[in-house]
Order: structure tokens, then sequence, then C-alpha cells
């Protein structure tokens, strides 16, 4: 009856969400962006989770885990599906190694801070201090679009250019973000005791790799003749199921494996931007069930985790801040950078969080603690980003909503 | 055709080596790779069958067979047992197709046909099975202690139960072959009144059967009362749910294929815990029957909205997923240790159902003056079998469990021939019939 109640919540939850989680003008910025990255699930899944009604409860989160694996596939997929490297060779190369810079000064500021903290402050084993660590440092990394397609959409403003830099970080530092935390995994190997061992590593690594070729060859080899729509479907859900599927079976990270599968379709796959538009479509209801289920296995019970996220916001700040800065000022830029662009990047959005649930599905027992800090840290940045924003921008103006033509009633 | 044949190798190769060099943790169920490997591999073998003309969906069964314990071992049966939720939400999304393709302006044009049919053909398939099987019992070592009346009492349950039919079967091959026409709309509707009304002549037999088993009951009417009852609820819920459906199109604008098999697996869900919990505190026998509902409601989308063709657009979008994962999980599900046992005493049953059915339409397509295409044909639409028939039998082992597994392993068998054979009979009798890639009306 549990399970049942769960399945009809969840669905409502989607069906409702998937429609609602849209800009409503009339709330601040801030709370426009917390709406429009769906954290508000979170709060939905806290609430039917342990920590609320425990509706959804271990057993049942237990049973949910396919999907997350399933989940976590589709988003892999669908961030690899975005790198194609020809459109990608067009953009400018100094974005790209401004955004590689502040990625990895941002992982090399925040991986010791947490390191730290967490040792002065907790009594936890030093390995699990260490992956902690690194599990954030690579979270922290993340910088989701979000808050500035809400900056865009209600403003206009005159440096473009500076717009586009922060736009072109927050769609590319995911990869770094993906690298390091491959990196962790490699250092780390997933069953609790293991030490460090090279080849064990190396075969893990070798093996998300190979899946990941496989998967997409599947895809590629499927899609190489006249298909319908409806057997681009089955190729999609059967690669992403297939690809989660293998990573649940061989200890592997959905997402890294759907990263590898999408980058590799991505390139070699004539009908990229066919795939990426159907499951763009479908991934906002898969990331709102993700949210609600991780709100759901959510649990505050160590007060110096409160500590160690404040901690995480405040490094993570001041790393955007200086590793922008450091950028910036070591490759020079045909457009004013400010000093503080490094503001622009807070928002943390969706990736972190399936970086998060990655982690969360290998090391359970650290769920608690890297759930709370991203969490609590999303909310902050997710509120104060557009604000932000908007103070690195020259000469602001909120677009009137009553000049522009309703585009509603344009398409009835 | 290469293309898929690659496909195919590789992913069934991939999952071999996986197994062979031990790569992943073998006691971990993966549900998710279990589905991916079936939709992929199922799809490409499908695909591969239908060059041969043939229809997909047998294809999709010999796959998930293929693949299953008694070839590849690529899973095992609890592994496919453990996605009994896939079958669970591809049964309402299938119901919920075929009650939104009876048109009630197509459905009068053919009323007195679907009359004649499911009486006609009933009847016939009925008491030719019952009494083929009555006369074989001699050879069934089960009934050879039985006296005549009791032999002529199990012979009924073989002939009930060799009147189902799979909806489910004949919507997917509608669904592949684009069809549409009297033909299609015959078998459909024929199919569908008789998944019906098999739940009512199941529950007269049984009640008889059990008299003379048991030796105590009669003609059980507070039986037939009650599924008179179910029934009726079951169509007055429907109606409602479709209602519920029309609003969520008309004022939410969901993504409803989704939403539509979420709440088939509610229903499906809720008729089941509805009945266990009537069953555990009141002692009553009430389960309404969740398809039922499901297809009332498909029909109430399609009859008392303007929403009937977009819903079943926007269902087909999404149907082959749901087609392929059903029917390779029906070949996945089938126990060959069942058809090695039971195969001849299967193909006897098998053969009867057979002529019993060609017989039977015949007859009443005359009688309801068909044309000669449709009443020589329609018998081919009519063998599929699936689903009910299963879900009666296990109803027959646990009500008769002293004759229940051997009156199983002999319908099981049976009823595999029918999975097989009958996809490639409608799919035969719809192109003879001219009736297959025909453009739906916008």
């Amino acid at each position: 009856m549990k399970l049942l109640i769960t399945i009809i919540t969840i669905t409502i939850i989607a069906l409702i969400g998937s429609r609602l989680t849209f800009l409503n003008r009339k709330l601040p910025l801030g709370f426009r962006n917390i709406i429009f990255t769906g954290t508000e699930y979170i709060f939905i899944g806290v609430f039917l989770g342990k920590m609320g009604l425990n509706m959804i409860d271990p057993e049942i989160l237990t049973s949910l885990e396919p999907f997350l694996f399933f989940g976590l596939s589709w988003i892999g997929f669908l961030f690899g599906l975005q790198f194609d490297f020809k459109s990608l060779r067009n953009l400018p190369k100094l974005f790209f190694s401004i955004s590689a810079i502040q990625a990895f000064l941002t992982f090399l500021a925040v991986t010791p801070v947490i390191f730290f903290s967490l040792k002065t402050f907790s009594t936890l084993p030093e390995r699990t201090v260490l992956i902690l660590s690194f599990a954030l440092g690579s979270a922290s990394v993340c910088t989701a679009q979000s808050a500035l397609a809400i900056v865009s959409n209600n403003y206009r403003f005159k440096n473009r250019k500076l717009f586009s830099l922060l736009h072109y970080i927050a769609g590319i530092d995911g990869i770094f973000a993906l690298a390091l935390f491959a990196l962790t995994f490699f250092i780390f190997p997933l069953s609790g005791n293991i030490k460090f061992n090279l080849m064990h590593s190396l075969k893990w690594l070798l093996l998300a790799v190979t899946i990941g070729i496989i998967t997409a060859l599947i895809f590629i080899i499927l899609s190489r003749v006249k298909f319908s729509q409806q057997e681009f479907i089955v190729f999609i859900l059967g690669t992403v199921l297939f690809g989660g599927g293998l990573a649940m079976k061989t200890n592997n990270s959905p997402l890294l494996i759907g990263f590898i599968c999408g980058l590799i379709t991505a390139n070699l796959c004539r009908h990229r931007l066919r795939a990426l538009e159907m499951m763009a479509y479908s991934e906002r209801s898969i990331y709102i069930i993700m949210l609600v289920i991780i709100g759901a296995g959510w649990k505050l019970d160590s007060n110096f985790i409160l500590i160690i996220t404040g901690f995480y916001f405040l490094s993570r700040l001041l790393a955007k801040l200086a590793g922008v800065f450091a950028a910036t000022r070591s490759f020079k830029s045909d457009f004013h950078v400010p000093w503080n662009t490094g503001l622009g990047l807070l928002s943390e959005g969706g990736f972190a969080i399936a970086i998060i649930i990655s982690f969360s599905l290998f090391y359970p027992s650290l769920s608690d603690y890297m759930v709370t800090v991203v969490i609590i840290s999303m909310i902050l940045n997710e509120f104060i980003s557009p604000k932000l924003i908007l103070s690195l921008l020259e000469d602001p103006n909120p677009i009137d909503f009553r000049e522009q033509p309703d585009i509603t009633k344009k398409n009835k | 055709m290469t293309n898929r044949i690659l496909g195919l190798i590789l992913i069934i190769t991939t999952v071999i080596l996986l197994i062979h060099f031990d790569l992943g943790d073998s006691q971990k169920k993966c549900p998710a790779l279990i589905l991916g490997l079936i939709l992929l591999a199922a799809y490409c073998f499908g695909s591969l069958l239908e060059k041969t003309g043939l229809p997909r969906i047998v294809g999709y069964i010999l796959a998930g067979l293929f693949m299953g314990p008694f070839f590849l071992n690529l899973y095992s049966l609890q592994e496919v047992y453990s996605l009994a939720f896939i079958n669970k939400l591809a049964l309402a999304f299938i119901a919920f197709c075929a009650g939104g393709e009876l048109r009630t302006s197509n459905l009068r044009k053919v009323l007195k046909s679907i009359v004649y049919y499911v009486s006609g053909v009933t009847t016939v398939v009925f008491i030719g099975t019952t009494l083929i099987v009555f006369l074989l019992s001699g050879a069934m070592p089960f009934m050879n202690d039985f006296s005549l009346i009791l032999r002529l009492a199990v012979s009924a349950i073989f002939g009930t139960i060799a009147v189902a039919r799979s909806p489910s079967s004949a919507i997917a091959i509608i669904s592949e072959t684009k069809a549409k026409g009297r033909y299609t709309d015959i078998v459909l509707s024929v199919s569908v009144a008789m998944d019906v009304f098999i739940i009512m002549l199941f529950a007269v037999v049984i009640s008889l059967v059990q008299l003379f088993i048991v030796g105590k009951g009669g003609l059980n009417f507070v039986l037939i009362f009650s599924l008179l009852f179910q029934i009726t609820v079951a169509f007055l819920l429907g109606f409602l749910l479709g209602k519920l459906i029309v609003f969520l199109i008309e004022k939410i604008h969901v993504e409803f294929p989704v939403v539509i098999i979420a709440m088939g697996f509610i229903v499906i869900e809720f008729s089941h815990l509805l009945g266990d919990y009537l069953h555990r505190v009141f002692d009553m026998n009430l389960e309404l029957e969740p398809l039922l509902i499901c297809m009332a409601a498909g029909f109430t989308v399609q009859n008392f909205s303007k929403h009937g063709d977009n819903f079943l657009e926007r269902m087909d979008r999404i149907s082959l997923p749901i087609y392929i994962a059903f029917f390779a999980m029906t070949g996945a599900s089938i126990n060959l240790n069942v058809l090695r046992t039971g195969w001849f005493l299967g193909l006897a049953v098998f053969s009867v159902r057979l002529v019993s059915i060609y017989v039977g339409s015949f007859i009443s397509g005359k009688l309801a003056k068909n044309k000669p295409k449709i009443y020589k044909n329609v018998w081919l639409g009519f063998i599929t079998q699936a689903g009910v028939s299963l879900g009666l039998l296990t109803e027959v082992t646990r009500r008769f469990p002293e004759i229940g597994p051997s009156v199983q392993t002999i319908l099981v068998a049976a009823i595999i021939m029918n999975q097989i054979i009958g996809p490639i009979a409608f799919k035969y009798g719809l192109k003879k019939v001219g009736e297959t890639h025909v453009k739906r009306s916008p």
C-alpha cells in the first residue's frame, strides 16, 4: 500500500512539477531561480521522506535505486550529447582556458578546505574525510545556467560578451567536474575497505570507458538505417537503460558511462540533435523525480555538517572569484572582465546534484553529509546568484513584458 | 539488416562477456540492465524477423525466450519476475489503447457481427474443446481414476480457457501493421468483448466443477452476481477515469502517455489491494478487473470527448518500447520444461481449439451475413492467447490444487503455441483481407 501511495504521490508531483516549474514573474529573482531549478522538490522529498512523513522509507528508496541508475545514465548521456567537437571548435579558445582554470582552481581550493574542516570538526575516519572532500570538491566545480537564464529573460544589458563568457563557463565546466568526479572514483575504489590499487582502478576506468563506447556503438549502429520516431525512442531508452544497468552490475558510475556514451554519440552520430531534443524534453520529469528521491533520503542529524556547509559555501564562493580572476588575468580578453566576475558563477544547479547522487549510490554511508552540504549551499547560491549576476552587468534594465507580444495567444 | 544483426551481436556479446569474465557482481539484480537488454535485443530480433514477413511481436517473444534461462541464460526467471511491474504498466497501456480503438461509430456497424462471433465462437470452442479433451481424458494420467462426470467437468475447464483471447496481442499487431477496416474492428471488438465474457463463463464453469470435484456448492449465483457487480463497477470507474483523463488533456496539458501509464499501474495495484482488503476484512471475493477499468477509460476518452484520435496518436508514439518490453518478457517467462512435458496433449488442445475457432467463426460470420473475405479469415485473428488465459489457469490451480498443476502443464503448452502462432496468423489474415498499412483519419 505504501509503495502504491508513493507512486501516486511521485506521479502527481512530477505531473504538476513538470508544468509548474517555470518562471513566476511576481516573485523576487532569487526565489524565481530557486523555483526554476526545481529546488523545492527536494523539500517535497524531505516532507515525504525520513525527516517528514516517512512515506518514502529506506525500503522504498532501495527499490527506487534502479531508477536512479537510469536517471543518472540519462543525465550523463544528455550532457555528453552537448559536446560536439565541431561546434565546440568554433567557440573562442580563450573561453575554454578560462573555464578550465577556474574549474581546477575551485576544486583545488574547496577540497583542502573541506578536508581540514572535516578533520577539525568531525570524528570521521581519514578515508571517509578524503572521499567526502574529493566528492564535494568535484561537485563545487559545477555551475548552472539557470540564474543566467533568469537574468537574460528579464533584463536588457549592454555587456553581452561578459554574459557569453559566463554562459560558456556554466555550460562547459560540468565536464571538468565530471573528470574530477571520475578521478575520485579512480583513487577511492568503490568497495568500502579496499586501499588504492592501481590495477583495480585502471580496470574500473577501462570498464567505464569500454561500456560507454559499446553503448554508444549500439546506439549509432541502430540509428544508421531509416527509423521511425517510435524506434528512436526505443534506441534512446534501450541505450540509457543498458548503460545504466551495466553500470549497476559492474559497480560503475552511470553518470560517467552515460557521458562517455553521449560524447561519442555526439561526434559520430548524425542524429545528435534529434536525440538531444528528445532527451531534453523528458529530462525535467526525470530530474524532478530524482530531486524528490534525494530529498526523501536526506537526514540531517549531525550538527558539524552545518559548519562544513558554511566552509563549503564560502570556499566555493572565494574559489570561483579567485579562479575567474586568475584565469582572466592570465589570458587577455578583448572586452572588460570585472575582477569579481566569478560571482556570476555561483549557481550550482542540477549537475552537482547528479554528482552527489552518484556518490551516494556507492558510498551510502556518506550520503547524508554530501546531500546536506550540497543542498543547503545550492539553496543559498540559487537565491543570491541572480542579484550577483545583475551586479556584474552594465546598465541592466528590467524588460517590460507589457511591451512584448503575448506569445501564448499567438500560438493559440 | 546488417546493422540490426551487428547491433544484436554487440548487445548479446557484451552481456555474455560480462557474465563469462565475471566483470560484474553476479549476485546483484539489475532490472535496468535486463530491461535495456530486452528492449534493444528484442527490437533487433523483431526487425530481422519482420523481413521474413513474420510479425515483430513474434520476434520479441522469441528474443525473450532465447536470452532466457533455457538458451543463453542471460537472466533468470526470478529476474524476469522481478520486472513484473513492467508487465502491469504495459498491460494497463494496452488496455487503454484497446478501449481507445473501440469507436462507437464503428461498433454500431459491426455490432451484429460481434454478437454472432462472441456467442458462436464461444459455444463451438467451448463445446468442441470440452468434448475432445473428454475423449482424450484416458490419455491424461491425472484423470485415470476420475468418474466420467468428473472427467467432463475437468474437460470443461479446458473448454473455458480455450475460449480466452489476447486483446494485447491483437492490439500490438494492429499497431504494428497500422491496420484499419471492418475485419480489424471485428477482431478487436470480439477479443475485447470476449475478455469480459470469459470472466462470466469461467465463474459459471468453476462453480459447477467445484460441485463435482469438492462435492459441495452448486451453481453459485452469489458468485455470478458478484462478478456482474464487479464488471459494472469496473465500467463505472473506467468511465470516471476516462473523464479524468479528458480533464487532464483539456486543462493541464500533461505529457499524458507517462501519466496514463502511471494511472493504469495505480488502477491495477489499487484493484488488487482493494480485493485483498475486502477478502481479509469482510471475507468478500470482490476483485475489480483493472484491465476492464483501463479499457473503459480508453473507450470513454475515444467516444465521450473530442480527444479520441489525439489520445491514440500520442499513446501510439510511445507504444513500441512498451510492446517490446511486454512481449519479450512474455517470451522470457515461458517455461520450456512445461512445454517439454505437456507438448503432446498441449498440441492436441491447440489443434482442437484451432479447428473449433475456424468452424465457430465461419458459421457465425455466415449467420451475421459478413462478406466471405471476412468470415473465411476472421478465425485467424482469434488464435492469440496470453495473459487472461494464464491468469485463469492460476485461479484453477489455486482452487483445485489436486488437478491444477496437471491442467496447467497441458494448457500452458497450448497457450505457448497460441502465443507464437496467433500473431503470425493474425498478421497473415490482415494482409489477406487487405487492411494493413491503412492511413488513419486525422
